[in-house]
């Protein structure tokens, strides 16, 4: 069980990472978080049906990862920006369109032949934690460096950065891009522990669960991006993971659980500091 | 010169339906002006009209400068909370900009490690003030700049402007402030606001101050 709780924070880090750096981002939860999930994990499968087992189709659908965060990314900051679309409007849109695409493209996959397995072994978590070690390093290098600052501050406060001769909007879509390859990198993962591709049957529980450990990680280190903020939101979800797991070998029925423990876990941040964080800045 | 002719704005009904204008003003470079009036006579509406956050119903502005810097009554406003007093100012372009605001606020550089929810209203007010020298604007609006601010940082917010106008004599400078004294020393023309209009514009000579 210890294992099981272990890897699963591991692989829903990536994911609460992605939407904690995506709700900075458009200051609402993402919603299409879990159909980014399944287009990651179909497109990994696909991969391996055609040919490219192993970790070859891995590290492929990691390195097209990259192109299909910026394009996801970059539709979602249009049609929020340009055409002035509410952003939780534009995630549900998203979402829906995502996975029509990859029912399209991969047909209803379920099991996830052909993936390389990943197991809760020595093996399994040293593969995802030294991606997670990976993953903080380079929030580490973002914060200290000029990128860090003019993501930060376009995030923080859009139109004093334009004000500024900042642009915004590329930081933006940058951070939307970071955020949404985290959750592909997550259903990645997912798939490849479950060997269960179309992961989209639990919709909304999963975002509820994930989302709440996210508000924990935010009430526990308000900043936006650093070692602090990855290391924060492992704690959130290894708490949210621990009493899933338990939970379940306990016998309730996981949706259940995920919806339970959700609200739980948002009644404890009404405990936390996120009240404090959230309040604006004012001199009165 | 930017000017502004038969400038009318009206809130919804929603907001109390208060009514600017018609504003008629003209405000040349090398400048500062003043603007004071009761709370809610239309100063800050104005403002946020010539940054471009809300668009007049009918008149114009002429020659409105493409880069505006609009410092606002709400302090939030004018930070970045994800950001440092370090950081803040390593937005800066270029160390000499950096070195030139840490000579005019020294204190800064104690406090650089801490976020802005840590800073008391005066620390915030001129790190909020600083991001207004971290590069070159055109139009500078300053919206109750001198607020939870000493009489000595105030006058040394006052004597900056004046010496950015020297240097820079194509910018203009509007305070828009409850501060009479402040903008008797420090403007050269003031506009009072009353119930959404301009009721009266004094000239001040400070050639010999």
């Amino acid at each position: 069980m210890i294992e099981e709780i272990i890897m699963q924070t591991g692989i829903y880090w990536f994911m609460a990472l992605g939407l904690w750096i995506n709700l900075r981002v458009v200051r609402y939860p993402d919603l299409a978080v879990e159909n980014v999930l399944v287009l990651a994990a179909m497109s990994t499968c696909g991969i391996a049906a055609a040919g490219i087992n192993g970790a070859s189709g891995v590290v492929l659908t990691v390195v097209l990862g990259v192109p299909s965060a910026l394009l996801v990314a970059g539709c979602a900051w249009i049609a929020w920006k340009v055409l002035r679309v509410h952003a939780i409007i534009v995630s549900l849109a998203l979402g829906y369109i995502l996975y029509s695409v990859a029912l399209e493209a991969f047909g209803a996959m379920k099991d996830g032949q052909g993936l390389p397995k990943l197991r809760a072994n020595a093996q399994g978590l040293a593969i995802v934690y030294s991606s997670i070690l990976v993953i903080c390093g380079v929030l580490q290098m973002i914060r200290g460096s000029s990128a860090g600052r003019h993501f930060l501050a376009a995030v923080g406060n859009p139109p004093l950065a334009r004000a500024l001769g900042m642009k915004p909007a590329v930081w933006q879509w940058l951070g939307l891009s970071f955020g949404t390859f985290l959750m592909m990198v997550s259903g990645l993962l997912h798939a490849c522990y479950y060997t269960y591709v179309n992961i989209g049957d639990a919709v909304g529980f999963l975002l509820l669960g994930i989302f709440s450990a996210v508000l924990v990680a935010n009430g526990l280190c308000p900043r936006i991006v650093g070692l602090w903020n990855g290391l924060a939101t492992l704690i959130a979800v290894a708490a949210f993971q621990s009493v899933i797991t338990v939970a379940i070998y306990a016998g309730l029925p996981i949706n259940l659980n995920k919806g339970l423990m959700g609200l739980l876990l948002i009644g404890v941040v009404a405990l936390l500091r996120y009240k404090k964080v959230s309040q604006p800045i004012t001199l009165s | 010169m930017i000017t502004l002719s038969q400038l009318t704005f009206s809130y919804t009904e929603a907001f109390d339906g208060f009514r600017l204008g018609p504003v008629d003003m003209a405000m040349q470079p090398g400048k500062t002006y003043g603007w004071r009036g009761n709370n809610g006579s239309g100063k800050s509406t104005l403002a946020s009209i010539l940054a471009g956050q809300r668009s007049a119903a009918t008149g114009g502005i002429d020659g409105l400068p493409p880069r505006v810097l609009y410092f606002q009554q709400n302090i939030a406003a004018n930070i970045f909370p994800d950001l440092t007093v370090g950081e803040h100012l390593r937005l800066c372009k270029t160390a000499e900009r950096r070195a030139d605001i840490l000579h005019v606020f020294p204190s800064l550089s104690q406090f650089a490690r801490k976020y802005p929810d840590a800073l008391s209203g005066g620390q915030l007010q001129r790190l909020a003030f600083s991001l207004a020298l971290i590069r070159d604007f055109d139009l500078y609006i300053f919206d109750e700049v001198t607020n939870h601010l000493d009489q000595q940082t105030a006058k040394l917010v006052g004597e900056t402007m004046q010496s950015l106008l020297r240097r820079k004599p194509d910018c203009t400078v509007v305070f828009i402030s409850h501060d009479h004294d402040f903008l008797r020393r420090y403007a050269d023309v003031i506009f009072t606001f009353d119930e959404g209009k301009v009721i009266e514009e004094s000239q001040y000579d400070h050639s010999f101050t």
